[in-house]
């Protein structure tokens, strides 16, 4: 009965209906007897124009879902639909689910708890180091990140799980082979082998605009909250915030300088929206299992030897990131000797350092 | 009457000898110039002819000829009016004193007989020195630049008469008197000093580096960071030239006609930048009579491209060749020449478009894709070139105005440059490397030997720091010039340190 309805679903997708109509025709017809029906009579009148349907008998007649299946294996790629195992009841229940969803990767992730974190491309460094930070601890507690590939945040918390080997997904609002953007292309890759990557649409859909906007829908329809490190005013965060707010997913941002326009739009929120701001991984985590709480406290790692000036730096920089500038007003060293120190505190991993001659522990 | 003139002519930065020959005789009046001369020099029978006249002597009737052998190289320039003038008036036997074959002449000559300027006159010189001519007569105007030159006798004459009378009468040109090279007074005021930047510290101690190493150095900052001024300031701690490495300069600069005549010589290391609209040619040298470009110009000096990215791809390609040989061939279709070209680059860039990204103060809005496809400008093997990458970033109002720091003036770092300079013309005594940046692989086995936790440091930095392969000798390099700084026979842990922590584009943090 499955592969029944994937291949009444794909006539569907292949012809290139709505969403809407997609579920209607889902309830009035199975494979069977929309193979059967002859001319547009009947009771597909009230569901179909009659270029749709002359586009659905087309599709059938012409063999294209057997080939589709055919092109998904030759690339690698799986298809699940929404009456799959493997196809999370909590996506089901919002407002129009994706009938399929082609994947590449680990398809059981989309049953673990996801948190999705989104956000701005036009991002701070602030957005992309707490990104960065959020994901790897909500990785570190069990949960799976989610997120839209996008530039800027997105790019960010996808880095951030994998570089602590945890598990994430990405949503694509384009097909799968029509990696959006382009120079997120390794990062895709990455991501299909030590995560997931999932899209609603065929493999070589370009993404279009409304496409984003709809994608958002699935991010928060597989999460169990969604998380904004950061947004401006006008940010297609923004939409999955709102789609996470009909399907009651938390939400949580995070706040931000308010002088800065990428923070406007969350700093907005937790004006309007009580309990939505968090300040570590913690008040995420704590939301769901109070077991996993991660301890978030700094220690320097009791064997490794710090001389005098190498614990003052590392003091220093446990208060906040300090510019090279800064700390050698701060520490009184001579350049050369605060720059061959931070170096080799860098190569000991003790330290960081940032574009623009920023330091951090 | 044939008569038989020295002169000299100038092929790239080489001169080469030439003799100027006139055959007069009878016939209808005819005056031609053989011996592949381009436009100036055709043009020089019409100034001949009124400067002879105009001295109050005779310009030959009947029919002439004047040959400047060897006659299958091109002639340029209007430095031999002279020696032609003299030709023509030896022929006519109105120089009775033999002794003109010792000498060789080199001026342009104007329409009342006074001689001016030409260019290129110290390679000119060097080239007769070395073919043993006893005596040359040059323009007075060059006489500054000329008296540098040892082992011949030069003489400076303003207009044609005194050359004439010189020969003739008693009336003797002057002999130019000889000045020393190291008794030039080095007292030239730069008006960018370090004393005036304020704070920047980390570039600073970069640039001292860069000048004691000459490596190639970028600076990566927001717009007003000061990036331009910096590199503006760098002549003032550029370590002094020797004899040798002046004479190149100047030789260069005179052949390209860009020497100043009051200077002679040039003793401060030449700094450069062309502007981002330059084209390949005009960075390389080319044009139909293969002039030295400005990476010749800048050769023993500072190379300075602000605004790296803006500048077509095409023409920083160009630079990859000679960073690594230090010469440039220029093939054009009337010579091929070969130039000098020993430069240290120092470049400027922002860090994106819009100029912020990591910037304390103000906030990036380029996204990634535009960051990648600025930094996608320059290409890796370029990049790959320069040794140290500091990041600029602007300074605090407060800093600007803090009256209690002083900063230290270029004079002090200059001392500490020289020498350390002077440490690496000992180690390089009797090869061609001139500094620590252009050692070879085999000087770089050498003179770069770590101990065993140095190298342990080294080898984390790659594992931990993802440094491209390419950075190792690098490293080593300018790890050598920080120990040469403070005088140490050995590299050690801090050295290498330092130098590894400024290899910041090959980490890949910046993205």
């Amino acid at each position: 009965m499955q592969s029944n309805n994937l291949e009444l679903y794909l006539t569907l997708i292949l012809s290139e209906l709505s969403l809407g109509k997609q579920k209607l025709m889902k309830e009035y017809f199975d494979m069977d007897n929309l193979r059967i029906v002859e001319g547009y009579t009947g009771d597909i009148v009230k569901i179909l124009t009659g270029q749709e349907f002359q586009a659905v008998k087309q599709t059938i007649l012409s063999g294209a879902v057997n080939k589709h299946l055919e092109e998904l294996s030759k690339l690698g790629m799986g298809i699940i639909t929404i009456d799959s195992e493997e196809y999370p009841e909590i996506l089901k229940n919002i407002h129009e689910p994706p009938l399929v969803l082609y994947y590449r990767g680990d398809i059981t992730l989309l049953k673990t708890d996801c948190i999705a974190i989104v956000g701005t491309r036009f991002c701070t460094r602030y957005g992309t180091t707490q990104a960065e930070r959020f994901a790897k601890d909500l990785c570190n507690a069990g949960f799976t990140i989610v997120s839209g590939l996008a530039e800027g945040i997105d790019t960010y918390a996808h880095k951030g799980a994998l570089s602590v080997k945890g598990k994430t997904i990405a949503v694509m609002a384009g097909g799968l082979k029509t990696i959006y953007p382009a120079i997120n292309a390794n990062l895709a890759r990455e991501i299909s082998e030590q995560g997931l990557l999932i899209s609603e649409n065929v493999p070589k859909f370009l993404p279009k605009k409304y496409a984003f906007a709809k994608r958002n829908r699935i991010i928060s329809g597989i999460s169990q909250g969604v998380f904004v490190p950061e947004m401006g005013i006008k940010s297609g965060a923004m939409i999955t915030l709102n789609y996470a707010n009909e399907e009651n997913r938390n939400i949580f941002v995070l706040p931000g300088n308010v002088t800065s326009s990428s923070s406007a739009g969350t700093n907005n929120i937790i004006r309007n929206l009580q309990g939505a701001c968090v300040l570590e991984p913690n008040d995420i985590i704590k939301n769901y299992n109070e077991h996993s709480l991660i301890n978030d406290k700094k220690t320097i790692k009791n064997h490794i030897q710090l001389d005098i000036y190498e614990k003052m730096i590392y003091d220093l920089l446990q208060v906040e990131e300090l510019h090279f500038d800064e700390l050698l007003q701060k520490t009184q060293l001579e350049p050369k000797k605060l720059t061959s120190m931070l170096t080799t505190m860098e190569i000991r991993g003790l330290i960081k350092k940032l574009a623009g001659n920023f330091f951090t522990v | 009457m044939l008569a038989k003139v020295k002169a000299l002519g100038l092929l790239g930065i080489e001169g080469y000898p030439l003799t100027v020959e006139a055959d007069l005789s009878n016939g209808l009046p005819k005056f031609d110039i053989v011996g592949l001369p381009d436009t100036a020099v055709k043009e020089s029978k019409e100034r001949v002819r009124s400067a002879i006249r105009n001295s109050g002597l005779k310009f030959p009737n009947g029919r002439t000829t004047v040959n400047l052998a060897p006659a299958d190289t091109k002639k340029e320039g209007a430095s031999y009016d002279l020696p032609i003038a003299m030709a023509l008036l030896i022929g006519q036997g109105l120089i009775e004193n033999m002794e003109y074959k010792d000498y060789a002449f080199l001026g342009e000559l104007s329409l009342d007989g006074s001689i001016h300027h030409i260019n290129g006159i110290l390679p000119l010189l060097i080239c007769a020195r070395n073919l043993g001519y006893k005596y040359v007569i040059i323009p007075t105007d060059n006489i500054y630049e000329a008296s540098f030159i040892d082992g011949i006798t030069t003489y400076g004459a303003d207009n044609l008469s005194q050359v004439v009378n010189h020969f003739n009468t008693e009336e003797k040109l002057i002999e130019r008197s000889k000045n020393n090279f190291n008794d030039l007074k080095r007292n030239k005021k730069f008006c960018n000093d370090f004393c005036y930047v304020r704070g920047q510290a980390s570039a600073k101690r970069a640039m001292e580096i860069s000048a004691s190493g000459g490596h190639n150095m970028m600076m990566i900052g927001p717009p007003g960071a000061g990036k331009t001024m910096l590199a503006k300031c760098m002549p003032s701690i550029l370590p002094d030239l020797t004899f040798e490495e002046a004479l190149e300069v100047t030789k260069i600069h005179s052949v390209a006609g860009v020497l100043d005549a009051k200077d002679g010589i040039i003793y401060e290391r030449p700094f450069r930048s062309p502007h981002h609209t330059a084209t390949s040619v005009a960075l390389t040298g080319g044009g139909p009579r293969s002039k030295p470009g400005e990476i010749s110009l800048a050769h023993n000096g500072v190379l300075f491209l602000d605004e790296l990215p803006e500048y077509p791809r095409n023409v920083l390609e160009t630079l990859r060749q000679p960073l690594e040989d230090g010469v440039i061939t220029v093939a054009r279709i009337n010579s091929t020449v070969e130039y000098p070209a020993e430069f240290m680059l120092i470049t400027s860039m922002n860090p994106c478009p819009c100029g912020n990204y990591g910037s304390r103060t103000k906030e990036c809005k380029c996204t990634q894709s535009q960051i990648h496809k600025y930094l996608d400008k320059l290409s890796g093997p370029l990049l790959d070139r320069i040794d140290l990458h500091i990041e600029v970033d602007s300074i605090s109002y407060k800093e600007l105005t803090d009256k209690d720091t002083l900063e230290e003036p270029s004079s002090k770092i200059r001392e500490r440059v020289n020498s350390a300079r002077a440490i690496q013309q000992k180690r390089f005594d009797g090869t061609k490397t001139k500094c620590n940046a252009k050692m070879s692989t085999e000087q770089v086995n050498m003179f770069c030997k770590l101990d065993k936790e140095s190298s342990d440091l080294l080898c984390n930095a790659f594992n931990n720091l993802n440094l491209s392969a390419r950075a190792h000798n690098r490293i080593l390099k300018v790890a050598r010039t920080i120990a040469d700084l403070e005088g140490k026979e050995n590299i050690e842990l801090s050295h290498l340190a330092e130098a590894i922590g400024y290899r910041t584009l090959d980490k890949k943090y910046w993205l």
